[in-house]
């Protein structure tokens, strides 16, 4: 008996929260939105194609999540914010990958031209 | 207990928003994309390089799929698919980058350790070259003073068989006896110049009398060429006396090859001795008797043609 008043409670307060947001402001995940973002852009996610594709969705995502905010929709620009962060997170990975091939090249380019040298 | 009011929450929150938002049964076009992405992650490298993000992925899209059980097609829905969908993608990205990451590791290895082997086979062949220059060298110098010593007994027989001759012809100079090369060369060597400068003068005092040019060589190398060797020999001698004033037709030049060693050709000393030029005077009858017994134990006495 106790535990259905307690969950009917619970139920009350979700539906509220679900068509009108009286949730705190997700300050902490703007926050760790806005450092992914950046963390992106110094990876060089901007350049890469499929890299600044994401980066693009990740900043759009962060502007919407910004909006929501600004109009008292704490929950729904929570997970806004959430997708904007996986977004930028799966560009920084993609810049790595661009970064590391490149590199990887380089030193078998190097490798292939010593081994010439040595053999010759 | 809990954990379980924690679930009956999560339930009857999904199930609440459902009522209040309305949705469809299937599930969402987000969460379909969301599975094949982690269906392609499981098959990917991001299995065996990057199982911590998988790991991630796959808890993201469990929580979608509940999430679809007790309200599909919800918003909450859609968004952890999203989200889902990205981590499997940045676990397959990472799987690549570090399987790539490996594979150069790898060959910076394998390379390292060809060059360690190159240098250590550089190193082995330039010391048997090293060792080898020492042992030419060496040899050179056996042979050098070989010749000196073959020559230093030369001359010393030519003294013992001038004073044997008498003091009538004290003042004259034996014109037999051998002059000697450096190996494969046929120029005269200065001690050879002096030998033959001496025999020049001595022929100047006996006009009339003829010598023989006998060209020899050590038996290195082809029979062919050390018979060319020898004549090249004589001839050089012949030449070094024209100079010197002996008319040519009193010298007469034979090519012995390695024919008629005077001593052994297995050591460097005996080789040193059979690379010569035997002066053999004839043709006069003035001339003194042979040399002396001793002269002719020597390993340098000329040979008959």
């Amino acid at each position: 008996m106790n535990r259905l008043g307690v969950c009917g409670a619970l139920v009350a307060g979700a539906v509220a929260a679900g068509c009108a947001s009286g949730a705190a402001a997700p300050t902490r995940q703007l926050a760790d939105t806005r450092a992914d973002i950046q963390s992106a852009q110094k990876m060089g996610a901007g350049e890469a194609a499929d890299a600044s594709l994401y980066l693009e969705y990740a900043r759009h995502q962060l502007a919407q999540g910004e909006r929501l905010m600004r109009e008292g929709e704490a929950q729904k620009a929570e997970m806004v914010l959430r997708r904007a962060e996986a977004d930028a997170e799966l560009a920084a990975e993609l810049a790595r990958e661009e970064q590391v091939k490149r590199r990887a090249q380089e030193t078998l380019d190097r490798i292939n031209r010593l081994q010439t040298d040595v053999s010759m | 207990m809990k954990y379980g009011a924690l679930t009956c929450v999560f339930t009857l929150t999904a199930g609440a928003m459902l009522a209040a938002c309305g949705a469809a049964a299937g599930p969402s076009r987000e969460l379909v994309t969301a599975r094949q992405t982690m269906k392609e992650a499981q098959k990917s490298e991001a299995a065996e390089y990057a199982p911590g993000r998988l790991y991630q992925a796959r808890r993201t899209l469990r929580q979608a799929e509940r999430v679809h059980r007790d309200a599909p097609g919800s918003r909450l829905e859609r968004d952890l698919a999203y989200i889902a969908e990205r981590q499997s993608r940045e676990a397959m990205a990472a799987g690549r980058t570090a399987e790539i990451e490996q594979k150069t590791s790898e060959a910076e290895s394998r390379y390292q350790s060809n060059l360690e082997a190159a240098y250590q086979q550089r190193e082995m062949e330039l010391g048997a070259t090293a060792a080898a220059l020492l042992m030419q060298q060496h040899q050179i110098e056996q042979e050098r003073m070989a010749r000196m010593e073959a020559e230093d007994q030369a001359r010393a027989a030519e003294e013992a068989a001038g004073k044997a001759e008498g003091a009538a012809a004290a003042v004259s100079v034996p014109i037999d006896g051998p002059v000697f090369f450096a190996s494969g060369q046929s120029e005269l060597l200065p001690s050879g110049r002096r030998r033959l400068s001496d025999v020049a003068d001595a022929l100047a005092q006996e006009p009339g009398r003829t010598v023989v040019l006998e060209g020899h060589a050590d038996a290195s190398g082809p029979a062919g060429s050390n018979m060319d060797l020898s004549r090249a020999r004589a001839e050089s001698a012949r030449q070094f006396l024209v100079g010197r004033g002996v008319p040519q037709q009193s010298i007469r030049v034979v090519a012995k090859g390695e024919s008629e060693p005077v001593a052994t050709n297995a050591t460097p000393e005996g080789r040193a001795n059979n690379r010569r030029v035997e002066v053999v005077s004839e043709g006069a009858a003035e001339q003194p008797a042979k040399p002396s017994p001793e002269a002719e134990e020597e390993p340098t006495t000329p040979e008959e043609e």
